[in-house]
């Protein structure tokens, strides 16, 4: 949040310096923002960020109803942060067997991709649950869904809208590694993260 | 419930006049978590002891029928063996395995061998097994002369059987056939034997003393009961 | 729902018998199977024939593990059914029955004919004459091993029933071939007649053999999907967000039992395959799923996570009534009824292998009936003697066969890297 306070501050000279050194994911979220300026959705989402800041001390009406270009870019800038910290992060959550509950150290790397995006209303991303061989496919299908569900509830939890995020299953059937023994039944029972 | 915590999460979100930090959500998203599975393995527990209690119910029932049936013989074989023990000799008194026998055993001093043991098997009757086994064990060194301590160690053994002390129980059988192996009971002796060595896995034990039985007398009930014994141990 | 569309599959028309057969290894057998000899048929006149009937019918026979074949080598004559059988020649290498045929070309078709003789008894049992085109050749050589088990063993064979089972070609992890393959009882005549680069899993039978479920993707959607072998026409009946999976037909043929997790959690519904109305029948935040319909109709039993760890419940179908059937071990699931309802065989954990498991549901008496590992999908023949189950071998998966009593087991490996999901279907008739 001291991030856009500063910002904000910064004037247009500093801000277009910045954005032109990460060059072409700009244009591409540019043309996003344009497009939630006329979605009735993306407004909502805008004002649902706006109570996040508030809550955390900042001024949200200046953020949220002042659609001034200085803010706008300022959020451009945490965004693209934020997504580099996203893409940083981890996109591979593992679990124990015929288990669904989030190991806690994946808890860091899911809060990173959350950041991302409660920044990024516009950002979406897909949750594919697997399971390792053991077990009956369908039911190995339903414990892939409860994984990919854990973990959209914990971003949902922390600030992401549940319409960016897609959840599904393969079960059994996409195994990353062949190895019939916990090393590699422990790589295949996982929630894999994908940005779309 | 899925339903209920993401909309209950969704109110989190919105409720911007409560001071809940993300990280309040999250700890709140795992206790929630947490309580499920304990709800969970709760109620497996609570399936599982259920289950256990429907079967352990069933077999108390074929227990007791079982115990019943027991009760019967025993009272049957009491009933031949006073009869046989009237014939034989003639200054024992016969007295009808009544109370009487009971209240005449009140009185300690010099009770006949016949009482004395007559005192024990009741006990048996009225199911008092531990106070029976003890009556029986001293009614065996009291008189260590009488033909009836054979049949004290027979029921002792019976009694052990009934309470399930399969260790005792062999001890019994085992000690009265090798005093007395010709006991009027023997075959009787085989089978319970041969049953509890089958029980404690005492296997090919069990299965020859039942076979040597089938095979002394194919046609007797005895082999019959060894060859159910034997086809109920595959 | 409503918008229940229907396309054929250009797949089907094109189908070609790409698929190698699979292979029967008997590795367990009853001990003391009946000994048979199948002595070759002959074809009279010029023509040749591609299958060898005697052959396909000895093998079977031994494939329920009742039987055992008397070698060709060690048969002293090969008579045919017209000549006189010498039994003493018969007694001699061993054979308590022999079989005696002959294919005569008639019109397109063939006129098989064939005796059975009680070699012991020095009698003929039964002789007959089977007509048929070229192209039902082996469904003739079917035909005549139902009729020669059934008169011995007085059970209703099962060698004219059909196979659907899913193979694997996979070159990565997101390069992937899954076929659903429709084959004879013993393997033969594999043809595709579902092939996509997305996982296809769960087929299963619809009563009267006319119709395959299954679940396959159309994108990254799960749906659940009704295909006429005949046609190849596919009904689609689901594809909500989230789990379509494990269908299971209604004896009725006309409604379908499956697993939709739509309202947020994986729940048993019943939808009406005429109408498409669908119809919650669990109401947990576990898993439920994994429903199988008993042949009365009366209950479905289900793979539930609700005690903590996956056991199978029974759900009765008017009251929804729930009770849990498993006790056995932590891990029961995906189970099925044996055609007269008496018993259930399903997937159960011990000492951390899985294997196929049958429990009578009167006595609830387990027992377990395989010693491969990484057992799943079992599945009853119609007449209730086999159980056929997806099995692993190294890095292979295969199909494998157990009578229901366990005593007989047999091997079906296959060309195909990875064989799985096997789905027995009814009597064809």
């Amino acid at each position: 949040m001291d991030v856009l306070k500063t910002i904000k501050t910064a004037g247009y000279a500093a801000v277009l310096a910045v954005l032109a050194g990460c060059a072409g994911q700009v244009k591409e979220d540019v043309a996003v923002t344009d497009a939630a300026a006329q979605s009735p959705v993306e407004t909502t989402a805008a004002s649902s960020a706006a109570s996040t800041d508030s809550v955390s001390g900042t001024s949200s009406s200046q953020l949220s109803q002042s659609a001034s270009q200085s803010a706008v870019s300022g959020a451009e800038i945490t965004r693209e942060s934020l997504k580099a910290s996203a893409l940083a992060a981890d996109t591979l959550f593992f679990f124990e067997f015929d288990k669904s509950d989030l190991r806690q150290d994946a808890l860091d790397d899911l809060d990173a991709h959350a950041k991302y995006l409660v920044a990024d209303r516009a950002a979406r991303v897909r949750l594919e649950g697997h399971a390792d061989e053991r077990g009956t496919r369908a039911y190995n299908l339903a414990l892939g869904e409860r994984r990919a569900n854990a973990v959209a509830r914990y971003l949902v939890i922390q600030g992401v809208n549940r319409a960016q995020i897609e959840t599904m299953s393969y079960g059994e059937e996409r195994p990353l590694s062949l190895a019939r023994d916990e090393s590699g039944w422990s790589r295949n029972r996982r929630v894999e993260l994908i940005y779309q | 419930m899925v339903a209920a915590s993401v909309s209950l999460s969704a109110t989190l979100v919105s409720a911007n006049s409560l001071p809940i930090t993300d990280d309040a959500r999250g700890e709140l998203l795992l206790q929630i978590e947490q309580l499920r599975q304990e709800t969970q393995s709760l109620r497996g527990l609570m399936e599982e002891l259920s289950n256990q209690l429907r079967t352990m119910q069933a077999d108390e029932k074929s227990r007791y029928l079982d115990l019943d049936r027991r009760l019967g013989e025993l009272i049957q074989i009491q009933r031949d063996a006073l009869t046989t023990q009237s014939g034989n000799s003639a200054n024992t008194v016969v007295t009808a395995p009544q109370a009487e026998n009971a209240s005449t055993a009140t009185e300690p001093p010099q009770l006949s061998a016949q009482e004395a043991y007559n005192l024990a098997f009741q006990m048996i009757r009225e199911r008092q097994f531990e106070a029976s086994l003890e009556a029986m064990a001293s009614f065996i060194l009291q008189y260590p002369d009488s033909e009836l301590i054979h049949d004290a160690r027979f029921w002792r053994g019976q009694v052990y059987d009934v309470l399930a002390d399969d260790t005792k129980a062999i001890q019994e059988y085992e000690g009265l056939l090798a005093i007395k192996p010709d006991y009027r009971r023997l075959s009787q002796v085989q089978i319970k034997l041969g049953k509890l060595y089958l029980k404690t896995g005492r296997v090919e034990e069990g299965r020859q003393l039942l076979n040597a039985l089938i095979s002394a007398d194919p046609e007797s009930v005895e082999a019959g009961l060894a060859r159910r014994e034997l086809e109920a141990s595959r | 729902m409503r918008r229940l569309m229907s396309y054929l599959l250009a797949l089907l028309l094109i189908a070609g018998p790409a698929h190698a057969e699979l292979v029967i290894e008997i590795t367990r057998g009853v001990e003391n199977p009946i000994k048979i000899a199948v002595v070759p048929f002959r074809l009279q006149g010029s023509g040749v024939l591609n299958v060898d009937l005697a052959r396909l019918i000895e093998s079977n026979l031994e494939r329920t593990g009742q039987f055992q074949r008397v070698k060709r080598e060690s048969m002293l004559s090969l008579p045919g059914p017209n000549e006189q059988l010498f039994y003493r020649d018969w007694r001699a290498i061993d054979s308590e029955y022999t079989v005696v045929g002959q294919i005569t070309p008639e019109g397109n078709g063939f006129l098989v004919t064939y005796a059975l003789h009680d070699v012991l008894g020095q009698r003929e049992l039964f002789a007959e004459k089977v007509p048929g085109p070229e192209t039902a050749i082996r469904d003739i050589g079917h035909y005549i091993s139902d009729k020669i088990y059934e008169s011995l063993t007085g059970t209703k064979g099962i060698f004219s029933t059909k196979l659907v089972y899913v193979t694997v070609d996979r070159r990565a992890e997101k390069d992937q071939t899954f076929r659903l393959i429709l084959a004879d009882a013993d393997g033969g005549r594999a043809r595709t007649i579902f092939e996509s680069s997305e996982p296809i899993l769960s087929p299963t039978w619809s009563p009267d053999g006319g119709r395959v479920a299954y679940m396959s993707f159309r994108g990254k959607r799960a749906g659940i999907y009704v295909q006429t072998l005949a046609t190849g026409e596919v009904q689609k009946v689901t594809d909500f967000p989230g789990l379509n999976s494990a269908p299971s037909f209604s004896p009725d043929g006309r409604q379908l039992a499956l697993t939709l997790s739509k309202d947020g959690n994986p729940e048993v519904y019943i939808a009406n395959l005429r109408t498409g109305e669908l119809t919650r029948m669990t109401d947990h935040f576990a898993i439920d799923t994994e429903p199988r319909w008993s042949p009365d109709g009366r209950s479905i039993l289900f793979t539930s996570s609700r005690g903590g760890k996956p056991q199978l419940y029974l759900l009765d179908v008017a009251t929804r009534n729930v009770s849990r059937v498993t006790f056995d071990g932590d891990y029961n699931s995906n189970g099925a009824f044996t055609p007269d309802g008496a018993a259930i065989v399903f997937v159960h954990r011990t000492n951390d292998r899985f294997h196929i498991a049958r429990m009578e549901l009167k006595t609830r008496a387990m027992r377990i009936l395989t010693e491969t590992d990484l057992d799943e999908s079992p599945s009853v023949a119609p007449n209730g003697t086999m159980v056929i189950y997806a099995t692993s071998e190294g890095a292979k998966g295969l199909l494998g066969l157990v009578s229901t009593d366990g005593r007989v087991r047999v091997r079906l490996p296959s060309a195909s890297e990875q064989v799985r999901e096997p789905a027995w279907s009814p009597f064809m008739n």
